[in-house]
């Protein structure tokens, strides 16, 4: 895991989500959710975070203690639920060695499980526990505590008045400590995390929200905070993924501003496209392809692929209809051998089965393979296919979030949509990402007395003067062949 | 079981070093002065005198001053009391105002 930068004031004149005169922070590690938080969780202070089972709260304390004893400051892990050999062992397989950072005293796992047998015979506090504490913040300089599962605690009073008083008392004596503390708290819903702990959220000085939830039976996890005393911050519902290395959120700095502006003129790979399109694609736009099945939208795509390979530029093929065996195969009949360039490492084909995860998780894989493979091209194939990510919001998500991606880095993005080609422009992309697409290529089908002629026609690019004429081609062993009328 | 540390020896019977075969032994983690700790001492004390009088030893640890000891045995909650002999050991959480619950947790329901 990467050791971020620390910084107990972040002041990122170009983080929107930053103010001028926000509290001291302390970055959580976890990709995203800093600059959700506009630098990290309050220094000093204590963050509350609630969430259903499994939503991932642990993880992200663990995480947070992490970043910190990688830097070199001290934590401790409170846990009311969980074996400590328990959580060595998940933070195993995640590549993090805890045992490591324990016999560094850079890290303790407090084992705070109450005895299941004990007999509760009247008045009690947890002075136990603050006296154990204490003594390992003090030895260890500890500047950070997760509390995990502090509900398991507040169980064991029998009256909700003990339980908050317990729980504000428990907080003070936090705050005196000065320690930067998340607590995780249980709750099968929002809803019930609004009644039963309300007043966690007016307690605490941040209080952040995750979940896990099943549409169209894809599992995708989300994040928000509620609240963030002295701190701006970022008020939508954030996707996140937890993979093997961790948590990353991904959110949504749709910044158009922030968007390189066209570059240069490259070639689509066609002669005469190149003529109707008034000298090819521009760098860093974004170009649709909509067309009926079989009318040659993957070849096109492909012809653009191999002429920008042929460029030495780089090019990301997401496919998510075939494998990349198959596509290879299947272009070898319009005379395009593929082979060659992924051979040379200039073409990269991820085939990805849209419902085999959530939508946040497929953005992860492809803005990693961006990151990875650093195309100046990324193709989409198809975006129609998106939609069985799980919902029309979910491959809305997708689309806008790859297309900004794009954008922002001056990669050309191509994607591909089958459409019966009776739409009109607006909702030709199907998906309503149109604004974001700078060039529309239609490709339909026209019955011609007992043969199928295919069409193709420049529906919209931004900034030049294109051809408006419905060009007639044929596909052949050397690509897309026009037919002369 | 010898008195060191924090332990305090509040009543005792047999030999200064190993408990009679038929003594009870309590730990008792306090903390500090607080009130709950003072009341589970002396309904302990009391319940003990009423039942098992002159076989009962009880340490007391105050956990303010022996985190440590805290720490090994677990002790999240404040006053809490841990019979460990005889066998099988018993914890019990709180003041123990109610002697019924208490003697029935220590299994002493029907000793004399």
């Amino acid at each position: 895991m990467t050791t971020p930068q620390r910084r107990a004031h972040r002041k990122d004149p170009a983080g929107p989500l930053t103010r001028a005169r926000d509290i001291p922070k302390e970055p959580t590690g976890i990709a995203g959710l800093d600059v959700v938080l506009g630098g990290g969780v309050p220094a000093g202070r204590v963050t509350i975070l609630s969430g259903g089972p499994g939503s991932g709260k642990s993880t992200m304390g663990l995480q947070l203690l992490l970043t910190g004893a990688n830097a070199g400051d001290a934590g401790i892990l409170v846990m009311f639920e969980e074996r400590a050999a328990t959580v060595r062992q998940d933070a195993w397989s995640r590549g993090w060695d805890l045992a490591r950072l324990e016999r560094k005293n850079k890290l303790c796992l407090l084992d705070a499980r109450l005895d299941p047998k004990a007999v509760i015979a009247g008045e009690f506090s947890i002075n136990g526990l603050l006296a154990i504490l204490d003594r390992r913040i003090t030895a260890m300089r500890a500047k950070y505590v997760v509390i995990d599962a502090v509900d398991a605690l507040l169980h064991l009073y029998d009256s909700p008045t003990r339980e908050r008083h317990e729980l504000y008392a428990l907080h003070e004596w936090l705050l005196d400590r000065g320690v930067t503390t998340i607590m995780t708290v249980k709750a099968i819903d929002e809803a019930e995390a609004r009644s039963r702990y309300a007043f966690l959220d007016f307690m605490a000085d941040c209080v952040i929200h995750v979940d896990q939830r099943v549409t169209a039976q894809i599992t995708t996890r989300r994040l928000r905070v509620i609240k963030y005393r002295g701190s701006g911050y970022g008020r939508n519902e954030y996707p996140f993924v937890i993979n093997e290395s961790g948590i990353t959120i991904i959110p949504m700095t749709s910044n158009v501003l922030q968007h390189r502006p066209p570059g240069p003129r490259v070639s689509s790979g066609t002669a005469w496209l190149d003529e109707a399109l008034a000298g090819g694609y521009r760098q860093g736009t974004a170009v649709l392809i909509a067309g009926t099945a079989g009318a040659g939208k993957t070849t096109l795509a492909c012809l653009f692929t191999r002429a920008a390979c042929l460029r030495g530029e780089r090019v990301l093929y997401l496919n998510f209809e075939e494998s990349p065996e198959a596509m290879v195969a299947n272009m070898l009949s319009p005379g395009l051998d593929l082979q060659p360039l992924i051979a040379k490492g200039t073409l990269a084909i991820r085939s990805y089965l849209p419902e085999a995860m959530g939508v946040e998780e497929h953005l992860f894989h492809s803005l990693e393979d961006m990151s990875q493979f650093q195309p100046t091209s990324v193709i989409v194939d198809a975006i129609s296919a998106c939609r069985r990510m799980g919902s029309e919001q979910a491959a809305f998500e997708y689309l806008m979030r790859i297309l900004n991606a794009c954008k922002e880095r001056g990669i050309t993005c191509m994607c591909l949509n089958q459409s019966s080609g009776r739409e009109s422009i607006e909702d030709i992309s199907g998906i309503g990402i149109s604004s974001l697409i700078d060039t529309v290529i239609l490709l339909r089908h026209r019955q011609a007395g007992d043969t199928m002629v295919r069409q193709l026609v420049v529906m919209k690019a931004r900034g030049s003067r294109h051809s408006e004429q419905f060009h007639e081609f044929r596909v052949t062993d050397r690509g897309l062949d026009l037919v002369k009328a | 079981m010898t008195t060191r540390g924090g332990k305090r020896r509040i009543a005792q019977a047999g030999r200064d070093t190993t408990p009679a075969p038929d003594t009870y032994v309590f730990q008792l983690f306090v903390a500090g002065d607080e009130p709950n700790s003072a009341l589970a001492l002396g309904n302990l004390v009391r319940i003990c005198d009423a039942h098992i009088a002159g076989r009962y030893e009880i340490h007391t640890v105050d956990v303010l001053k022996n985190a440590d000891a805290a720490y090994k045995h677990n002790v999240i909650v404040t006053p809490t009391v841990i019979l460990t002999r005889p066998l099988p050991s018993v914890t019990l959480f709180g003041t123990l105002r109610d002697p019924a619950q208490v003697l029935a947790a220590l299994r002493l329901t029907g000793a004399r």
